[in-house]
């Protein structure tokens, strides 16, 4: 493969070393976006580590090698994917970035709540540790739900709960309130909103509203953006980005546009906007291409490319082309 | 019908293959896994036929109605429904309607009683 041209590359075909080329940008031009469609064709190999365990490993360890990158928004996204990778092979590695003080904030939380998505039970220590000691909130709030998280996905109730099946294959940060209890909107919105409740229960509030996912239960996800804590309010467009209902968008539109948000809570409006992809959020992405920070500078090249995606008719977002 | 696999928010995108009851013709689809799609509601019923009139079944419900609004398939189908009604046997003709359309599929010989 010439270095000039990083291009053509389809994912059945492609080594597992070309793809590592593309996510560590070692020919100094691989796009944002093709770097992200890299990093997703990657954890898809990943992940299959019951079929073939090496190649599933030497995956994780070519992802990996990307957090020595300055990007904070291509790094975040490389601990969500280990997590989500469900392969054990990705903790030591994740643990080193929630330990790491160099790493940014965006990248520390997504390594926090990757070890709680892989149910990782030796890193309860050291997340009790940042839970208690660090001195950032998103951090602290992170490690607060890894915890809660591998203390049900390991208990009896969480054996005895009936919990409705989600239609996204994402490993989440909570399960969804079980159905076990008829809730109705109004009851779920004031779970979701109640500050003096466990950020864990919350979360599964928000979870629930996410699998009902009807106009009204959007709405009261909506509400959540008035909440004071920027975790928070970045898990509440993210699951926007999976439900993908239009009737989000000027709640979305919003966030995005309000500079006092954090960075980790417009970049996640961005991608979501990216996701759902109705032509009117085409010239708002377009119009923070030059915005002051750098997260949403690059989340809105990432989310334009998604809108690209399931404007098109391509099949697959993880194939390089 | 196959699935994509998913990117960051876990939706997939499906690619549907499908034939057009009517035409035989292949049709496809891409969908987010996650929408609702509109499915044709088919039903399927037969009648007896009385007669074969200027490219139209003249068929019998089960009210002793007749019902001449049928086509003729105009393939081998109407050729072989045409051949056995001439040899004078009873016909019983099935005919699939969805979507404000109707056509005739298949037809057998009446059970003698």
């Amino acid at each position: 493969m010439s270095a000039e041209k990083p291009a053509e590359v389809d994912v059945d075909a492609a080594s597992l070393e070309q793809l590592r080329d593309i996510l560590v940008n070692k020919s100094g031009d691989s796009s944002l976006a093709l770097r992200f469609r890299a990093l997703f064709n990657l954890k898809c190999i990943g992940e299959e580590f019951k079929q073939n365990r090496e190649k599933a490993n030497t995956a994780v360890e070519y992802i990996a090698e990307a957090f020595a990158d300055d990007s904070e928004l291509l790094k975040h996204e490389v601990a969500y994917v280990l997590g989500q990778s469900k392969n054990l092979h990705s903790a030591p590695h994740l643990r080193e970035v929630l330990a790491n003080d160099k790493q940014q904030c965006m990248v520390r939380h997504e390594a926090a709540e990757a070890l709680g998505a892989l149910i990782d039970t030796e890193s309860l220590p050291l997340l009790e540790e940042y839970f208690k000691n660090d001195p950032l909130i998103e951090i602290r709030q992170t490690c607060e739900l890894a915890i809660a998280k591998i203390n049900y996905e390991t208990s009896e109730e969480f054996k005895q709960e009936n919990l409705e099946k989600s239609a996204y294959s994402s490993v989440d940060p909570a399960p969804p309130l079980s159905i076990d209890q008829d809730y109705k909107i109004e009851k779920l919105q004031n779970i979701l909103n109640d500050q003096d409740k466990p950020l864990f229960e919350r979360y599964r509030a928000m979870f629930r509203l996410r699998d009902i996912s009807t106009d009204e239960a959007c709405l009261a996800l909506a509400s959540g953006f008035a909440d004071p804590s920027a975790l928070f309010k970045h898990e509440i467009a993210y699951v926007f980005g999976q439900i993908c209902n239009p009737v989000t968008v000027p709640s979305l539109i919003k966030v995005l546009q309000d500079k006092s948000e954090a960075g980790m809570v417009r970049h996640e409006a961005a991608e979501a906007l990216g996701a759902i992809a109705t032509d009117e959020v085409l010239p708002v992405l377009k119009s923070f291409l030059e915005d002051e920070d750098e997260v949403v500078r690059d989340s809105a090249v990432v989310a334009l490319d998604m809108y690209e995606y399931e404007n098109s008719n391509e099949m697959e977002y993880a194939t390089i082309a | 019908m196959s699935t994509s696999k998913t990117g960051k928010h876990g939706h997939a995108k499906v690619h549907l293959i499908a034939t057009d009851i009517f035409t035989g013709k292949k049709l496809e689809d891409l969908s987010p896994s996650t929408h609702n799609m509109e499915v044709p509601n088919v039903t399927r019923q037969e009648y007896q036929l009385l007669d074969i009139d200027d490219g139209f079944l003249s068929l019998m419900t089960a009210d002793g109605d007749t019902k001449d609004d049928v086509k003729t398939p105009e393939t081998s189908l109407g050729d072989e429904i045409q051949a056995a009604f001439d040899e004078g046997k009873e016909l019983l003709v099935t005919i699939i309607a969805a979507m404000g359309e109707e056509a005739a599929i298949s037809f057998k010989e009446a059970p003698r009683s």
